[in-house]
Order: structure tokens, then sequence, then C-alpha cells
């Protein structure tokens, strides 16, 4: 059953202006509930774009993004004709986009820059108390956050200004979680941290995922999407050109016209077959069958 | 934001080829126009019609559409008002003779017509002053504008002042006028994810939602200045070194050709402000000219 649902989702940026362009043409996607989606492409193929229309961020210039009941269009006309047949509650509830908000939380690249209260704990209350729970509720939450994230209590009164930069990137995820949204976007989660930094973001991660929410990454990071994901779709110069599972996408030809990056384990692979290694290489996709794989090749 | 009021445009025309130089003196010219007394009401309207025409063909010219302008003005309402109401209700000068009164109070005190049309002029004047900073930020790029006053201040290097720390201060502060635009807009929408609306609520709440803006934009701001001041300490930047620039602003004959137009211009507005000031009588630039066709 589908979460998310795109339809022929197009986006153009600075239409009036001489040199605009379409960040974004014809996509019709969908991403079922309870999913790892990982969201790949080169710089520019409008990865960013699209994920912000999940969180009505961005409006679709034509076509729609649906989250659920919740229909995000900048063409009234088509949102009156989509809500034509729903129930007056629905109705209701497209007409606050605080609903859909609580729903998609949205973690973006650098999230660090969003932190601005005294404590990190009132920052990670911030959210919450906006999505109209009250302040004990918030604090409870927050705290709870706080601690799913690894941030020990004593830091609870710092300022979120003092933390090293993997620590305010988990405050500020923190600060997402809290409002307990059904589906989790991050917008290049790992960048600029420190491979320990990496690790305890994708752990963090793929324990909100296993508590049955929808997870959707943004990343260049090949060797994620092969850990984690269990859809991707590849984005290519506003186009989408596949949707399908990482293994699929890392045994066909073609990662080299996505302008995609071989992760690292699938580079080890094709060293070895260089090298003239004697040993069946075939359908390997993670660390352990390599390692039996030349175990076996080995006789220990 | 992306398509912010007066954004540099890179459209080919005539108007964009102009030397920066000229057009800060025309910008600057055509300002001062606007501020010039024409004597009463029917002539300054008159003269600033003609000035508003004048900017309106520049306008065309370069491709900027007129009506954008309307769409900006929203945010100078509340000015209105305020002028509005301080023009209506302060008296006009100690002869009131020659004003017409529109409503007279039981007490005596007068609101006049000259406030509703002191207002409409001060708003006028305000817009043309609007439209040409408009035409010289869309049309021409930002380092332009800098090299053109760098070749204005240069005067003050005579009297040993560092022209070149104000000239790289200013420019430094445009380029990074849509990096910031870039990330308060980023900064924006995580805090739009977290539940913050900038649009709705009352004041208090407002200024609330700004500070989520405001602080994480400072922050950002002060570690990028530092960042940059290293950067450029790295490349060996010497502010009290002789600067040479890698564009050389040429004057060609276009640009004597439109120094020529605003001088033109500027002293047909002259004319207009001696005339209507100091010709005993004169009270009206329309009868001036019938005059001259009747002759």
């Amino acid at each position: 059953m589908w979460q998310i649902k795109t339809k022929n989702l197009t986006y153009i940026y600075d239409k009036k202006d001489p040199n605009h362009y379409d960040a974004l043409s014809n996509i019709d996607i969908e991403i079922n509930k309870g999913d790892f989606v990982c969201i790949v492409g080169k710089t520019g193929s409008g990865k960013s774009t699209l994920v912000q229309t999940f969180n009505s961020l961005i409006l679709p210039s034509t076509g729609y993004t649906q989250v659920e009941t919740f229909y995000i269009t900048s063409d009234k006309k088509l949102k009156k004709e989509l809500l034509k047949n729903e129930s007056k509650e629905v109705i209701e509830d497209n007409k606050h986009v605080a609903n859909l908000r609580k729903k998609v939380g949205m973690v973006f690249q650098f999230p660090e820059y969003q932190l601005f209260s005294e404590t990190i704990l009132k920052d990670v209350m911030f959210g919450p108390k906006n999505f109209g729970m009250r302040d004990e509720e918030a604090k409870e939450v927050a705290i709870k956050s706080l601690k799913e994230v690894g941030i020990p209590e004593s830091y609870f009164e710092r300022s979120p200004f003092e933390l090293s930069g993997g620590e305010k990137r988990r405050v500020a995820i923190a600060g997402i979680i809290a409002s307990s949204p059904d589906i989790l976007v991050l917008d290049e989660p790992t960048a600029g941290l420190d491979p320990n930094g990496k690790k305890e973001i994708m752990a963090l991660v793929k324990k909100i995922h296993e508590t049955g929410k929808t997870v959707i990454i943004v990343t260049h990071d090949m060797d994620l999407v092969l850990n984690f994901a269990n859809t991707v779709i590849v984005l290519s110069d506003a186009k989408l050109v596949e949707v399908t599972t990482p293994k699929e996408l890392f045994n066909s030809d073609n990662l080299n016209k996505y302008s995609l990056e071989i992760p690292t384990i699938y580079k080890f692979i094709n060293l070895l077959k260089n090298k003239g290694f004697a040993g069946n290489l075939n359908e390997i996709n993670d660390i352990d069958t390599l390692i039996d794989r030349i175990c076996e090749a080995q006789n220990v | 934001m992306s398509n912010v009021f007066g954004k540099f445009k890179p459209y080919n025309t005539i108007i964009h080829r102009l030397d920066p130089r000229l057009k800060f003196f025309a910008l600057i010219a055509l300002m001062v126009m606007c501020f010039l007394p024409y004597g009463n009401y029917a002539n300054r309207f008159i003269v600033l019609g003609v000035l508003a025409l004048i900017i309106v063909v520049i306008m065309i010219i370069a491709k900027i559409n007129p009506v954008s302008i309307f769409s900006s003005l929203k945010s100078l309402w509340v000015m209105m008002i305020f002028l509005l109401i301080i023009f209506v209700f302060v008296q006009q000068g100690v002869d009131t003779s020659s004003l017409h009164p529109m409503i007279i109070f039981p007490n005596g005190y007068t609101l006049y017509w000259e406030g509703l049309l002191q207002t409409l002029h001060v708003f006028l004047r305000l817009i043309l002053m609007l439209c040409l900073t408009l035409i010289l930020t869309s049309t021409t790029a930002p380092m332009d504008i800098t090299y053109a006053l760098d070749w204005y201040l240069y005067p003050l290097k005579l009297i040993k002042f560092p022209t070149q720390i104000v000239t790289m201060i200013i420019s430094l502060a445009l380029r990074f006028i849509p990096t910031l635009l870039d990330e308060s807009q980023k900064i924006m929408k995580a805090q739009k994810s977290r539940g913050v609306d900038y649009n709705r609520g009352f004041i208090s709440k407002k200024i609330k939602s700004i500070t989520t803006l405001i602080i994480p934009l400072l922050v950002s701001c002060f570690s990028r200045s530092v960042e940059l001041s290293l950067a450029m300490d790295a490349r060996g930047y010497d502010p009290y070194g002789k600067r040479t620039s890698y564009k050389i602003l040429k004057f060609h004959v276009r640009d004597l050709v439109s120094l020529f137009v605003t001088l033109l211009i500027m002293s047909l507005f002259i004319m207009a402000c001696a005339y209507s000031s100091f010709y005993p009588g004169a009270d009206n630039i329309l009868k001036l000219l019938f005059g001259v066709e009747a002759f």
C-alpha cells in the first residue's frame, strides 16, 4: 500500500527568469509504508526538490504529490478536483499544512543550522510545541528523543552552539523525531561527518526505521544505499530513470550512465576479478558472503 | 525569494551594456530631478509625470516589466498611510489663506486638500526613486556597480583615504547577499518543517518565529566571515596593497550619447524648476506651453 505518491510531478525553477529550467519533469513514483527508500542521482538531478514536495515546502508547478490523504500542488483547480470525492475530514485536514508537516519529518542537509534556542532541551521541544503539544508533554518527548539519539542528560541545559558538528546534527535530528513523524525524510544526513559520526547517524536511522516508520534518504553515498535501502529511486537530469532494489541497480551496467559511484564492496570484487582471483565472485552483495567466498577459495 | 526585486538579470540590451559609471551618474542626476521644487501642485505633477514617462521608456528598453513595481509596493502601504496621516493632520504652514479646505471641524481645525496632494506627491517621488534604483540594479551586475563606485571614490585617494578597502567591503557585502538569501531560505524551510509558520499569527508570534531565522543566520554569518577572512589571509590579501582590476571600464560612444541625453534631460528639468520658481506670475507650465504655441 503506497503512502507517498507523485503524479506527473513537474517543477520549474524561476518561471519568469530568462534562464529558467525544469528541476523535475513528469515524475511518477509510489513509496510504500515502512519502506527504506534511497533517492540517488548526480548533483542537480532534482533529488532535494523532489523530497521537499513531500513536505509542501515546494509546491509542484504541475501535477501533484500525495501523502496519504494530503494533496500537494500549486494548481488550485487540480487540488479542487482531487478533493472533490474526499470526505469532509480530509478536506479540512488539507487546509492546514501543519498537519502534513507533523506527519512528514524533514531533516535537511546540515541540520545544525536550524538550532537557535538557549538550551538543547528547549530546541528539541520547539517542534512538538509548534505542533500543539503542551510544555510537559513536549519536554517528555524531547528527553526521550534526545536519549534516543544518544545525547547524555548532562548536555540538556547546555547551549546547542557549544556542541561538536556530529552532536549538533544529532540534536537537530532529535528535534525532528520528537514530533514523532510517520515518515522521516533525510537530505544527505551523513554529509561532512567523520566515519564514526556516519555510523552513529545511520544506526539511529535504522533504529527509527525498525519502529515501522517510512524512511526516505537523499544521498550520494552508495555504500549507505547498499547497506540500508530496500528501494532505490534514481533520478537523472530532472527525470525519473529507475525504481529498483540496490542489488539490481549495482549489478546492472547502468551505474556509469547515471554517473553513480560503485559501492566499495563491488570495487573490491572488481579488483579481485582483475587480479585473476580463482573463487566464485558472482552474486555477492554483502561483506559476509564475500568473506565466505574468499575463505572458500583459500580453503580455510 | 529567488525572484528578488531588483535582482540583476543578464539580458543584452543597450541599457545593460552602458558604462556602470554613467548609469550611476544618471541615477543620481534623475533622483535629484525628483526633488527639485517645481512650484505649485499642477506643475509638480506634470513634471513628475514627464519623468515617470521617461523612466517607463527606459524600463521598457531594459526589458523590465513596469507593472512589477506595483507588486513591490505592497510592503509600502503602511508607510503610505503614515504619510497620509501626517500630511493631512499637520497644518500646512502658517499662511492658510491660499489652501483649499476639505473638512472643517466645529472647533475650527481644518483639513486641507493640499495634505492629500502632498502625500501623493511624496509617494510619487518615492516610487520614481524606487524605479530608478531598480533600473540600475537589475541592469548592472553587482561587481560593475562596485567598480563604478571605486571610480567615483578616486578623489579620496588624494587625501590618503583607503578607498580600496571600502570597495572591498562593499563588493564582499554584495557578493554575500545572494548567499545569505539562499541560506535564510534553507533555514526557513528547516524551521517550517518544524512547524513554524512565518506568514500567520499575531505580531508577538511573528517576532518569535523571526528569531528562529535570525539567530541561526547570524551564527552562520559569523562563522562564514571568520572562514572568509582566513581564506583571504591565506591567499595573501593586503588591504593596503595597490589593486588592479580584471575588468577595465571603457567609455564608448553610446555612453557619450547617453551622457549627453542625461544632461539634456537634466537641463530641461532645471529649466522647468527655474521657470516655476523665479518667474513672477508663472504658476502653470501648461500656460507657458500654450502661451508659446499661441505666440
